[in-house]
This record gives C-alpha cells, structure tokens and sequence, in this order.
C-alpha cells in the first residue's frame, strides 16, 4: 500500500491508483482524448533536470495543452517549440471544475489533468479539489517521484530521485513507439 | 470585521497606555535579529502577542538603572511590540518561527511566554538548555504552579535552583523583577550552554544519518536535508548551511528521525557565521495611518496615479525562505507603491541587506506615501491598514462611518486599489484577518502554503456577466472587466504573486491617466515572467487613454486581435441603493 510522501497528510477513504508500470503510464496517458499539463519549476532542480526532455516528449506524445506560471518553465518549453501557456494552477483548478469551460484551447473541457513540477503540500490540496469537485468528468494523474493519494492515477514515492528520471526516461520511449505504431 | 474592529481596540489601547508611537513615520530604527543578541549580558526571551508581561520587564531594567547591563529581546509580535514601548532597550530576535533556532543556541536565561504563538515544547526545550520559564498568561499556563502570591525572591530561588521546572506568574511588575534577577543569576551558570557545539559533533551526528529521509517527508517545505546531511559526512558543511533561509524551524524533522538526530541544532551549527552575521534593523511600528497622510495620498489611490497599496502581514510560514517577501516589496516599493507591512511579515523585511549594506528600512522612508515602507506594528495593528482604506472614504469621499459598512466596503471595492500579501500565512488568526480584508474589498494573496485554508475566492475573467456593476449616476448595469478579478488567492510563487499583487490593484473607479499606470506595471511585470503580453488586455482596457503611452503600438495590435471595443466608465457601485440616478 502506498502512502503519502509527507507523513502529515492523511487522505480521504478514496486514493489514487497506484501506476509503478512505465507501460501502464504510458497507457492510461494515451487514452485520453484532451489532456492538459500543469507543471511547475521543481523539476528543473540540478539533480533531477533531465526529466525535462522526458516531460516533453511527453506532451508531444499525447497531443497535450500545456500550462504554468513558472518562468523558466515557460522559457525552456517555449525554447523547445512547444506551445506553453502562462496560467496558474490555481485559475486552472478551478476552471477544471466546470464541465462547461471550453478548456485551455478553446476545444472543450479536458478530460485528462497532468501535475508535475509543484509543491506537494500544493498539488496535493489542488488535486484534493479536482477529486471532490470534478469527478465526473476529469481524472487526474500526478508525474511527480511522489504518492499523491488525491490524484486518480499517481506514481509511487521515488526515495532515489534518479529511478523516476529513469522511470520518465521509459514513459516517454513507450508514449513515442505507440505514436509511430498509429501512425 | 468584527476581528478588524477587535484589534483596533487593542492597539489603541496599547498606544494610549504605554505611549506607542502614534503615526509616527519616522518610528526609530531597532536592532533585529540573532546575531543582534549580545550574548555576554544576561539575556531574557519574551514570546508570543501580549505586550503587557514584557513591559513589565522593561519598566524594571529602567527603574533598577540595568539598562545595557540586560538584554530584552522578543519574538513574533510581542517583540514588535515591546519595541514600540522601549526602543531603546529592547531588541527582535525574529519571526515567530525563530523560536526553536534561538533556543537552539544556547543563549536565553529566561524564557518568558505570553499567549499565541508561542510552541507547545518550549517547557522541554528550556530544560534542554537550563533556561528558566516564565508562563505569564492565564492562557498558556504551561501547566505551571502559580506561584503569583509568592515573593519575588522566592520565585526566583525556585527556578534558579533546579526546584521547579517554570512557574506561572500574572502580575506583570513581579514578572520584570523575577525574569531579570533570575537571568542575572543564571548567566554565569549558563555560560557552557551558551556557545554552539563544535564540528567534531557536527560530523559526529551526521555520520549517524541513514539517509531513510524521513526528515524529508516530514518537513512542510520538502528541504532536501538528507541530501545536506550526506554532504557533512563528505566533509561539505554549505549544504545544511544553505538550507538555514528556507527552514522554518518547526522541528519536524528531529521529531521523524528514527536516530534522533537534532538536526535544528546541526543546522545552527552549520549556519553558524550566517548567525552571527545576522544582525539588521526593523522600523518600530509606527501605529495608525494619519489624516493629514490619507488627504495627502486619498486622491492618488482612488483615482489610480499612486499604482497601489500594497500590504505584507502575516506569520513566516515561508515555503522558500523570507528573501522571497523582502524581494516583493522592494519591487513594489521601486514601482511607486506604498507598502505596508506588520507582524512576523515586517520582521522578516528587514532581514536582508542590499549591496550597500541597508536594510529596506534604512533605505526607504516610513511614510504612508509612493515608494516607502512602513511598519505599522504588531498583527493587532493590520487594523490601521484596512483602517487606512475606511478613512479614505471617509475623509477624502466623505462617506460615512457610523453603521454603513456596505457602502465603505463597495467604495474601497471599487476605488482603493489595495491589496494584502500574506505570504506565510499560517494561522487561523491569520485567516480572520484575510477574511476582515477581503470583506472590505481588500483582496488577499497567500503563499502556497496559504492553499491549507481550502476555500479561495476567485473570479473567472472571461464571464462577462460575473463583471456588472450599476452605474451610480445612470443607474444602468455596466461592464467593467475583472477589476479586482480574485478576492482570496494562494499564489504558487513569487513571480506569480507579484503579478497577481500587481493586477488585483486595479480598480473599475480607475481614470484614464491611474489605468494606465496601473496596467504599465502589470504588462511589464507579466511580460518580465511569462514573457508574453498579458491574455486579458482587452478586459482590461477600457479606452485608448487607458493604454499605456510606451506601450502603444503593441498593445493595440493586440487588441485589434481581439476584437476590443471602447467602453465607458460609470460611477461605479454594486449597491443599488446607491444609484441617484432615473433608471434605478
């Protein structure tokens, strides 16, 4: 049984599936027709900042909209050529919560949220939010080396941050052989 | 509101019984900090939010002639506030959560504790250093003997001799004479405790980390410790150093430790030059905002040309270190912003240096006007700064006081561009005063930690209706953007709340001349972190007079973009009563 990373916070009787499969990962994330990233600056740490390219091959390979409010977040994926747009994650929650909101695009609600980058006190509540309040029409999958019991899917507590790089490493790869398998 | 009305009750009580400066913007400068504490002297460490104890600690020094002989020094707003009474005497150690790293030095004889703040473990923590205690508040008795009845010497032999661990005394005069014999006697007892260990035992402990980070995943802001840890024992000492500024000293960590490492105090150890360096000044709280300042600034703020009023309070739940506050007033205060700050919050502004060696208290003025900085006092005094906003529309619009709340509310709604920064928010005192701001119009960013509370009050921009309000004159519903588009916001970062802070300063009763210096700041704030042009510009330009004048071109080729329309500016209210216009 997973738990969470910070031991003082205790989640609610409904926790997120455990993903500890770069495969299954790589499954549930190509399974949703309008995904959106929020992501934040912690993975950009010294020690951990290869899973950058991970994340965004990530995004390329599910099509996804991608948010933040971190400026160098923000310079580096632009840098990439990808299409980042600034929005919090607190304006983004609460939007996620409307069924009606045309989503980040203008396509229609999302119906995949993607956390990573964050505070875990501040994912953790945010995603707290989504599950009590966008249930019906929104999952939520945490990318972060940590258990976040509120999301609907989450990866396991990374202790040795390197293996999650390497876990991304493996997510991505599965992501990009299923894109060329469709295409 | 009722919190709000409460605490000014307080501080004007304070002000009127023990002489606190009454609006003084130029409130002398006191020393601040760890390194400040002179830790030859017998030194007396009050805690906590009532000043009345402490006075009586000070009013002894002074009648006994031991000024400079003994050192008065406090933390949160007990210490703002006994700086407010004795400049001259008294000193700050620092925010609330300094409590545990100052005890971990060694340097207290006396700990004196008052009510709130003030850590549940500090009767475990005095013994640890052979510091005496002295609970003064039938609110936090400690679970001490009250020995109030007893004679000072007495008292003082008690806790001097080993023979009761503290003691509950709630007369504040017999506080003053028992706190400062019983530091003078312990002093030169005390002298071993009062020096911090050497690095052999710095190495010695850390040698025994089994990198299970436990200390990690019990630590509110995730610091890497372990990681600090294993550095020590590769000989690195910077790494457990560098995490002194973003630790909030909550002791979580020794308490996950399977090997019980006292890693407060290994932190102090590492960080030991940061210690004793740690020395800067703090403007005592200079109380309430005055007429005379709100006649001179009223009609800048309402009508938009002074950019805003910014307002830093709070506890110092930082989520990465106090730097991050001291940067966003500087960058408000350059722009022409006035600041206000209080409590833990105006400490920790003054706990840096610029390049030439000022604290933002030595380099900008205590003025309520653009470009200073003022410490109004302690959390008791946020009063004066929603105070500030009732009295520009009382004296500079006119509005009544006396039971009309909803129309001083939808005045500084519509017109005061004011805004509050809570960047440690923390308790759910802190919370009420949020609440008794933002039911005020006064809208409220926290930190990330600030998202704890779980209920924020947000607007969402692109729904048009959300963002009616009557004209007064015409009485005709109109649409004026999202100005101020939240009402309570936990920002995830810095940049994200300069930006935020920024944007929820404008106002719908903005001219044309106060919306353009308002957005200036905005778009180039925005523009400087996410390096684009704000989304929302066509929400928020009213007419081409709004636009910045440097920003012309690009502006309006975005809003050509958007298919942007002109819009007039009503006399705005969200209360229909206060139409005196026909089409009511």
């Amino acid at each position: 049984m997973a738990e969470p990373w910070q031991r003082a916070e205790t989640p609610g009787p409904v926790k997120a599936i455990l993903v500890n499969s770069h495969e299954t990962a790589a499954d549930l994330l190509g399974k949703f027709r309008h995904p959106v990233v929020a992501i934040s600056s912690q993975i950009l740490e010294p020690h951990v900042v290869e899973v950058v390219e991970q994340v965004e091959k990530v995004c390329r390979a599910v099509n996804a909209c991608i948010a933040s409010s971190s400026s160098s977040i923000l310079e580096r994926l632009r840098g990439e050529g990808l299409n980042v747009k600034p929005f919090a994650l607190l304006e983004l929650a609460d939007r996620l919560r409307d069924p009606s909101w045309m989503g980040l695009d203008g396509e229609g609600q999302h119906d995949l949220a993607i956390l990573l980058g964050f505070h875990y006190y501040y994912s953790w509540l945010i995603l707290s939010g989504l599950k009590s309040f966008a249930h019906g029409h929104l999952k939520t999958f945490s990318l972060d080396p940590y258990y976040q019991p509120n999301a609907s899917y989450s990866l396991q507590n990374f202790v040795v941050k390197e293996r999650w790089v390497s876990f991304m490493k493996d997510v991505a790869k599965s992501l990009e052989s299923k894109k060329k398998e469709h295409t | 509101m009722i919190d709000h009305v409460a605490m000014e009750a307080a501080d004007t009580a304070q002000i009127s019984a023990l002489g606190f400066p009454k609006g003084d913007p130029e409130a002398p400068l006191v020393e601040l900090g760890l390194g400040a504490v002179d830790i030859s002297k017998p030194v007396i460490m009050c805690v906590g939010h009532n000043v009345i104890p402490t006075s009586g600690i000070v009013d002894y020094v002074t009648a006994n002639n031991l000024t400079g002989k003994v050192e008065v020094v406090g933390l949160c707003c007990t210490a703002q506030d006994t700086t407010r009474y004795a400049p001259r005497i008294a000193k700050v150690v620092g925010p609330i959560s300094w409590q545990l790293r100052f005890i971990r030095t060694g340097v207290p004889d006396v700990i004196v504790v008052d009510e709130q703040c003030v850590r549940t473990n500090l009767k475990e923590e005095a013994a640890r250093i052979g510091a005496a205690i002295i609970a003064s508040s039938d609110k936090g008795c400690q679970g001490f003997p009250n020995l109030t009845d007893k004679g000072a010497d007495e008292i003082v032999n008690l806790l001097t001799g080993s023979k009761i661990p503290g003691a509950l005394v709630l007369e504040s005069g017999k506080i003053g004479e028992v706190s400062v014999k019983a530091a003078m006697k312990l002093a030169p007892q005390r002298l071993e405790f009062k020096k911090l260990p050497s690095i052999e035992w710095l190495n010695s402990q850390a040698s025994r980390c089994k990198q299970c980070r436990d200390c990690e995943r019990a630590c509110p802001n995730s610091l890497p410790i372990a990681e600090a840890i294993k550095a020590i024992q590769q000989g690195v000492v910077e790494k457990l150093s560098n995490l002194y500024d973003a630790c909030v000293s909550c002791g979580r960590c020794e308490s996950a430790c399977p090997q019980d490492l006292p890693i407060v105090s290994m932190m102090n150890k590492a960080a030991e030059r940061r210690i004793k360096e740690e020395k800067f000044t703090l403007r005592t709280g200079r109380g309430p905002i005055r007429d005379t300042e709100i006649r001179k600034v009223g009609r800048d703020i309402v009508l938009g040309t002074i950019p805003g009023v910014v307002a830093f309070v709070g506890c110092a739940n930082y989520s990465d270190g106090g730097k991050q506050l001291v940067e966003m007033a500087e960058e408000f205060i350059k722009r022409r912003f006035i600041v206000v700050a209080s409590g833990c919050a105006a400490m920790t502004i003054g706990m840096y240096r610029n390049s030439e060696g000022k604290t933002l208290y030595e380099e900008y003025p205590g003025d309520f006007d653009a470009g200073c900085l003022l410490n109004v006092g302690s959390c008791v005094s946020n009063a004066h700064i929603t105070g500030a906003a009732i009295k520009i529309a009382s004296i500079f619009a006119k509005r009544k006081l006396a039971a009309n709340y909803a129309e001083i509310a939808d005045y500084i709604l519509n017109r005061v561009g004011a805004v509050g920064i809570a960047w440690g928010a923390m308790s759910q005192k802190a919370a009420a005063i949020a609440s008794g701001c933002w039911r005020l119009g006064i809208p409220v960013v926290v930190g990330p930690h600030g998202a704890k509370y779980r209920r924020m009050l947000l607007g969402r921009k692109e729904r048009d209706e959300d963002w009616e309000v009557y004209d007064a004159r015409s009485g005709k519903k109109m649409y004026v953007g999202p100005v101020p588009e939240h009402i309570f916001y936990a920002a995830e970062s810095k940049q994200e709340a300069i930006v935020t802070a920024a944007k929820l300063c404008l106002r719908a009763n903005d001219t044309a001349q106060g919306r353009a210096i308002k957005l200036t700041h905005y778009i180039d704030l925005y523009r400087r972190y996410y390096g684009t042009l704000p989304d929302d510009l066509h929400l928020l330009v009213r007419a081409e007079s709004d636009v910045p004048i440097t920003m012309k071109d690009e502006v309006l080729e975005l809003l050509k973009g958007r298919e942007w329309t002109d819009k007039a500016i009503p006399d705005p209210t969200l209360l229909s009563e206060q139409v005196r216009g026909v089409e009511k």
